[in-house]
């Protein structure tokens, strides 16, 4: 056999071999994505009353709703399983009680961090036994965030009131060249959607809802074209929630600082979070290598920097202070951030007492408390909270869980 | 001088006349299959690495959790600049051991390794930046060994054609591979490693196929001068005809606003969605593949010279499109053909120009030489282009590369005007 038809041989071997191991590959990456590995770790079941003190709001659901996922039972006995917890709480809705009223209990919303075949699915809890989760069969987030009775999910998968994107027209070819085909969910307290998906523009990064309900802050990341230039640029956007129109881009505000204005064509916001008045938020912004704090005003198209070296702002409850994350090195590597409080009456900062580089966006639990997540390794993301006090340590609360909203039924 | 020279010869006996044979499609025939296994090659590479490029965003972003702001920001140019002289010395090499098929596998190796790399490299941030830089100095090693063996198994007088055959074929891999990646993850979503694994598999098919059935071309007969190294390339410098070439591709570098900036202008000028820009760039890639072959034929036949500069014309007549102050939608089209056409016109179109240049012997490292100085050109023009818009207004960053490209073409016909017509 000549040299050639050997070589050929082995080229044939070498394809047939990478085809078997893409196609094996594959095989295991859909088994495992069927059935999970790792059980979910919710928290620890913690000793409570045997009554689940379901909240008024959350109540509301018939049980009947296939909103909730309601799969039949597993056989493996071992794992505190999301099933359990599902079954749990179903059994617990009472049926009946269709009121419209807004959530009163003191619940929060998240997006699971667990076991492959719930990752990413929203979830909501009650803040008084954190063990009983529900989760939604068909919703799955990258990011959530609740307010005022609606809650907005940004995902990839773009379902809304049964409508999906099909491989058709513009509409897959953006798909296909820009890899977005992110949309932001508006869904109710039951997880139904309540109004049409809204298109976004990139990949999903922050989301806010204002505390009626009525507007959302949505930050996406507009990704480079290529390998070689990995850089990205964000988008903020003010939406209203109901008729998903976009009210504002953040980055046509006209920007002052020290009373002058300020403007470049490199800005980039992040990060929005509203005041009680809502035509009031705040946000991040980002020029020539340095954050800002910016206090907009929607109505006026105006943003005012209020102080530097802020990123993701989060406004107390009381609105007297904000919890923010503050670059802190830069070493050619990551960033590491610091968790820091900005006391907004006379703007002085202070850092809190997380020692670990959290990337988040954080929410207030009340007017003491934050939480934020943080990978603990490779994927898995658990919420930590924190009191607000420099001398306050995190406590893990929350496993396999990220992105927290938080409903308070105070307000 | 030149070994194929008398294919020259013979070749330049045949009628070149009329319009309706200028792209004399049978001739493709005459492509040799080492110029389409390499262009399998690059396809395969191709749809590897752009698969893993498209979805390399949403990896980090999702999956990893990197925060954009994290790293997104870092510049780029030291690993530019870096990479850039790296390939001079992968060039330089591969004349001196006359393995410019080794040089060449050992880059598309570095590529492919990249991909499992980054599969087994999690979430820990350091690595993952060193397994980018490992996949860019990867392509920065076997560009020009690659051109070198396709200009060493073409004949002269159709190297534009072997060059463009090749481009398309690369283009090809470009689309196809983000197309790869998003059907892949459409079906099974969150499956990023099977995204990895399957982008290592194609470009190790594609490593096979340049290791496996491509032959390294027959080298210069006859004894060596001397021993190629840096300082011998440099030498090359002193060569008229490759000098204009590099003076003329560097400073035609400079007037070249980056693709980025291109997409980023069309999109602000016609107000559309900022999802539209790597729309853009997939339309554009379409359009190059689509011309590519044409452009090379016609730059046989007509002069290369004249197409190279003829593309540069094209994107001038972008910058001009994009002053102008009121743009219709489709004008977003007409600028992606354009642009399209302009790469389809200039890139293979140059490097079978610097073959044409250059003796067997220094080959590689001639051609990596131009490399260098257009990758080189491309990061000054980027940092120029970029501190020009954020300092000034949009308008002057585009009307000073405008007047810049306009002297830039007016320097290169002069200087390559020196040249007898091929």
């Amino acid at each position: 056999m000549s040299r050639g038809n050997h070589r050929l041989n082995l080229f044939l071997l070498l394809c047939v071999s990478c085809v078997l191991a893409i196609l094996l590959f594959g095989f295991v990456v859909v088994r495992r994505s069927r059935v999970p590995s790792v059980a979910f770790l919710g928290v620890k079941p913690k000793p409570t009353t045997p009554n689940l003190k379901i909240p008024t709001g959350y109540a509301e659901a018939p049980a009947s709703t296939d909103q909730f996922n309601s799969r039949p039972p597993s056989g493996e006995p071992t794992r505190f399983s999301a099933e359990k917890a599902i079954r749990a709480a179903a059994r617990d809705i009472p049926a009946a009680a269709a009121s419209k009223r807004k959530p009163r209990a003191n619940l929060l919303y998240f997006r699971t961090d667990a076991s492959a075949d719930i990752l990413g699915k929203l979830a909501v809890t009650s803040l008084d036994a954190l063990d009983k989760i529900s989760y939604s069969s068909e919703l799955s987030c990258a990011r959530v965030h609740f307010g005022g009775g609606t809650g907005v999910c940004l995902t990839r998968e773009p379902l809304a009131n049964g409508e999906r994107r099909g491989p058709d027209g513009l509409a897959f070819l953006f798909g296909l060249a820009s890899f977005t085909g992110y949309s932001a969910v508006v869904f109710d307290s039951q997880f139904r959607s309540v109004a049409r998906n809204i298109n976004l523009n990139g990949l999903p990064s922050r989301v806010r809802v204002s505390p009626s309900g009525r507007l959302a802050g949505v930050t996406v990341f507009l990704s480079g074209q290529s390998y070689a230039a990995l850089k990205f640029s964000t988008q903020t956007t003010i939406i209203d929630v109901g008729s998903g129109k976009v009210l504002a881009d953040v980055e046509t505000f006209s920007v002052t600082r020290n009373g002058q204005a300020f403007q470049s064509p490199d800005f980039n916001f992040w990060g929005v979070t509203f005041a009680h008045d809502e035509n009031i938020f705040y946000a991040t912004l980002w020029s020539t290598d340095k954050t800002y704090l910016v206090r907009c005003d929607l109505a006026k198209h105006a943003a005012e920097v209020i102080y530097e070296w802020v990123e993701c702002p989060s406004l107390s409850p009381d609105n007297t202070r904000i919890a923010f994350k503050k670059r802190t090195g830069f070493v050619g590597g990551p960033a590491v951030w610091r968790i820091s409080l900005l006391d907004l009456r006379t703007l002085t900062a202070t850092p809190l007492g997380e020692t670990r580089s959290v990337d988040d966006q954080v929410e207030w639990l009340d007017n003491d408390h934050i939480l934020y997540a943080l990978s603990e390794n490779d994927k898995r993301r658990n919420i930590w909270a924190l009191p607000v006090d420099p001398n306050g340590s995190p406590r893990l609360w929350l496993a396999g869980a990220s992105s927290p909203a938080v409903v308070s039924g105070t307000n | 001088m030149y070994q194929l020279d008398w294919v020259t010869r013979i070749r330049s006996r045949q009628s070149r006349s009329e319009l309706a044979k200028t792209l004399d499609w049978p001739r493709l025939r005459y492509v040799s299959p080492t110029v389409w296994k390499l262009g399998l090659t690059s396809l395969l590479t191709d749809i590897s690495s752009e698969m893993v490029g498209s979805i390399l965003p949403v990896y980090f972003v999702l999956h990893l959790h990197f925060s954009p702001q994290g790293f997104g920001f870092l510049d780029g140019i030291s690993q530019g600049a870096t990479v850039a002289l790296l390939s001079l010395i992968s060039g330089v090499l591969a004349d001196r051991w006359r393995r410019q098929k080794e040089v060449a596998a050992a880059g598309y190796a570095l590529s492919a390794l990249s991909r499992i790399a980054l599969l087994a490299a999690g979430s820990v941030w350091t690595l993952v930046a060193g397994i980018l830089a490992l996949d860019r100095v990867g392509k920065g090693i076997r560009t020009a060994p690659r051109d070198a063996m396709i200009s060493l198994s073409s004949p002269r007088d159709e190297l534009a054609t072997a060059f463009s055959v090749h481009r398309a074929l690369d283009t090809c891999g470009a689309i196809l591979g983000p197309l790869t990646a998003f059907l892949l993850l459409r079906s099974l979503p969150e499956a990023f490693n099977l995204v990895l694994m399957a982008s290592f598999c194609i470009g190790l098919v594609g490593l096979g196929v340049i290791w496996l059935l491509v032959d390294q071309p027959s080298g210069p007969v006859g004894l060596r001068r001397s021993t190629p190294s840096v300082r011998l390339s440099l030498t090359l410098l002193a060569e008229q005809r490759f000098r204009a070439l590099v003076i003329a591709a560097g400073a035609l570098g400079i007037a070249t606003a980056s693709d980025g900036f291109i997409y980023l202008l069309l999109q602000s000028k016609t107000h559309s969605s900022v999802a539209s820009i790597p729309l853009y760039a997939f339309l554009t890639a379409i359009f190059y593949m689509l011309l590519s072959v044409p452009a090379g034929r016609l730059a046989d036949r007509w002069g290369r010279g004249k197409i190279f500069l003829s593309g540069y014309s094209l994107l001038a007549l972008i910058y001009i499109i994009l002053l102008l102050p009121q743009m219709g939608s489709m004008m977003q089209f007409a600028v992606v053909a354009l642009f399209g056409a302009y790469y389809a016109a200039t890139d293979g179109v140059l490097a079978a120009m610097t073959s044409a240049t250059l003796g067997a012997e220094l080959r590689t490292s001639g051609l990596a030489l131009l490399n260098t100085a257009t990758s080189l050109s491309r990061l000054v023009s980027s940092i120029l282009f970029g501190w020009l818009w954020t300092s000034g207004a949009m308008r002057t960053a585009v009307w000073t590369f405008l007047l810049g490209l306009s002297a830039a073409v007016i320097i290169s016909v002069l200087i390559l005007a020196e040249r007898k017509p091929e």
